[in-house]
């Protein structure tokens, strides 16, 4: 059951009943239950799964936490590295065995049927948020949790389940086990944001999709501006579907008072690829920054590196150094967390080689300042459009490798972009925007389409530039928000009936 | 050693790090404050402050402290 089903909604209307009136303490129970319901809707098998990753977090969090003695260090890093193994170990098995199993027997020349593997819901984004909790319980920032039931409500809520985001324990859990009661503003603002992801995944997502599928599917037929087209409009997919279920997921756990992380900062206003990951699925980044890239330059091999550097007189590359072979570890890693495709990998890398070229330029390049003010603002517009031009782009790009099935569809589609003689060709586009128009539904849905996408267009926008948009429609009069939100009502009811049953991230 | 003083020690790294002669750090400066102060730039702070304080700090420190101040404090309790 997914946020844009009729069956959600049920679920979601009987969660709000009961909620409403069970006892203050009972409520977390009930947002347990109701988790595990939801878990249990995509599955039963599923629930083995994440019963034993929270059953050992469980007790290697508390094996770590009743180890304080300075001599018990070992052992408290033994049952953080038993913890962290049979977390990942089962994410690693589940997702990657039959890539890397396949890939072996491919280059020994033998043959391989790949294992029927049930992937849980959710498998990703969970499996992250025990380690980064069971790794804060070693750091001691966190006092473990000592009631099982609790630390499972944490592994299952529901609202992370589909797309995330990734949670850390320290932030949700205080509201977690004592979820608010009904407040109307709370409420409201909940439900406007739920309504907002809907609108972002129902209106603009699913509608997009089909002219993405319609261009990646065929791309061979296609080349230049109409391939790089199909790139940009899988950016405006995979925002306003990603964003629009981060949002329903936020709203839905608002409404119990529990604030979940953002992901999203207007990702596409990015003024370098440095910028853009700082805004785009932000609780992964930083779980990999937290976890992975900060621990990685703390080991003894990368102080080495920076050490005999700056012994040899290279300060600048003393710092370089380390930072660039963390950045493609963990961009790498990123790449893989996606799934187990070489795509997938080379998109990492792809994003891996900007990263390390931003670092390089932050190290060895000074920027000289402009000579007078007027002369600065001036330069610093128009270099401000270019560095977003120029960020979107590339992310675009890496959107082609990202979305491909095979880097022989990449490659294929990257040397079709890169046809000159073709870059534009008005029959094709012509053709291809006569196809979309009828494969989206025609007048209506076309026009519902193109008005939704400038809307939320607009919306980034203005929020970019400052302008809340949320408390600009508050202040408006009654009226105004009565017939905005019934005409918002009717017309969500009306596209769910075409709704597409999934995200593009729970797939991850 | 003194706060003041700390502080002042802080200043002169930032600048070097982050090749910017115009950073002043306070107490209450946090990353958001300095345009050239990230995560990937984060980490070189954290060592040459390191080196030159000659402590180590915790990761729990490392990503926990929300501004200079508490760096500041997570530096002390190790001197």
């Amino acid at each position: 059951m997914v946020f844009n089903s009729f069956a959600f909604f049920a679920f979601f209307a009987i969660l709000m009943l009961i909620y409403g009136f069970v006892r203050a303490e009972w409520r977390w129970i009930v947002l347990l239950l109701f988790s595990l319901a939801f878990f249990l809707s995509f599955g039963v098998k599923g629930l083995a799964f994440v019963l034993f990753t929270t059953a050992s977090t469980y007790l290697c969090s508390l094996g770590i936490a009743n180890r304080n003695d300075a001599s018990q260090t070992r052992s408290r890093r033994l049952f953080l590295v038993i913890g962290l193994l049979s977390n990942f170990g089962i994410l690693a098995f589940l997702k990657y065995f039959n890539f890397v199993a396949g890939g072996a027997a491919a280059l020994l020349g033998k043959g391989f049927t790949p294992l029927r593997m049930i992937v849980p819901l959710g498998i990703s984004f969970y499996t992250f948020q025990m380690m980064g909790y069971l790794i804060d319980v070693y750091r001691g920032t966190i006092e473990p949790q000592r009631n099982f039931i609790k630390l499972l409500l944490f592994a299952t809520y529901f609202p992370q389940m589909l797309d995330g985001p990734i949670s850390r324990y320290a932030d949700v859990a205080p509201a977690l086990f004592a979820p608010k009661g009904i407040e109307y503003e709370r409420c409201r603002n909940a439900l406007v944001l739920f309504a907002w992801g809907l609108f972002k995944k129902i209106c603009v997502a699913d509608n997009i999709k089909v002219y993405v599928d319609l261009i990646f599917g065929n791309y061979q037929e296609y080349a230049g501006l109409l391939i790089l087209t199909g790139g940009i409009a899988y950016a405006i997919y995979i925002y306003a579907d990603f964003s629009g279920c981060i949002d329903m997921a936020r709203g839905v756990s608002a409404y119990f008072g529990i604030m979940l992380p953002k992901n999203f900062e207007r990702p596409y206003f990015a003024l370098s690829v440095e910028d853009f990951w700082r805004r785009w699925h932000i609780t992964l980044s930083s779980w990999f920054r937290d976890y992975l890239f900060y621990p990685l330059q703390r080991t003894a091999w990368f102080k080495v590196i920076g050490r005999r550097l700056k012994k040899s007189g290279h300060k600048k590359a003393a710092r370089a150094v380390p930072t660039v072979i963390a950045t493609m570890i963990v961009w790498l890693t990123t790449g893989l967390w996606h799934g187990a495709n070489t795509t997938f990998i080379v998109w990492g890398l792809y994003y891996g080689f900007f990263m390390t070229l931003g670092i390089l330029k932050t190290t060895f390049y000074k920027k000289k300042p402009a000579a007078n003010r007027e002369v600065r603002h001036g330069r610093e517009t128009a270099v401000k459009l270019l560095r977003m031009t120029g960020t979107f782009l590339i992310v675009c790009m890496g959107y082609i490798i990202f979305n491909s099935p095979s880097l022989a569809n990449a490659s294929g589609m990257f040397r079709n972009i890169f046809t000159v003689t073709h870059f534009i060709q008005p029959a094709k586009i012509f053709q291809v925007g006569n196809t979309y128009f009828k494969l989206v539904g025609r007048t209506f849905y076309f026009t519902v389409t193109v008005l939704s996408t400038l809307l939320l267009i607009v919306c980034d926008v203005l929020e970019e530039c400052g302008v809340r948009v949320g408390e600009w429609l508050q202040k408006r009069n009654i009226v105004f928000k009565y017939v905005l939100s019934s005409a918002l009502i009717l017309l969500l009811l009306f596209m769910m009936n075409r709704s597409t049953g999934d995200f593009s991230y729970m797939k991850f | 050693m003194e706060r003041t003083l700390i502080l002042k020690k802080l200043t002169e790294i930032a600048k070097d790090v982050f090749d910017n002669d115009t950073v002043e750090l306070t107490e209450a400066t946090t990353a958001a404050d300095v345009a050239e102060w990230d995560s990937l730039t984060h980490l070189s702070f954290i060592n040459d402050i390191e080196d030159e304080f000659e402590v180590k700090l915790t990761l729990a420190e490392i990503t926990g402290s929300r501004n200079v101040g508490e760096l500041i404090d997570a530096l002390i309790s190790h001197m």
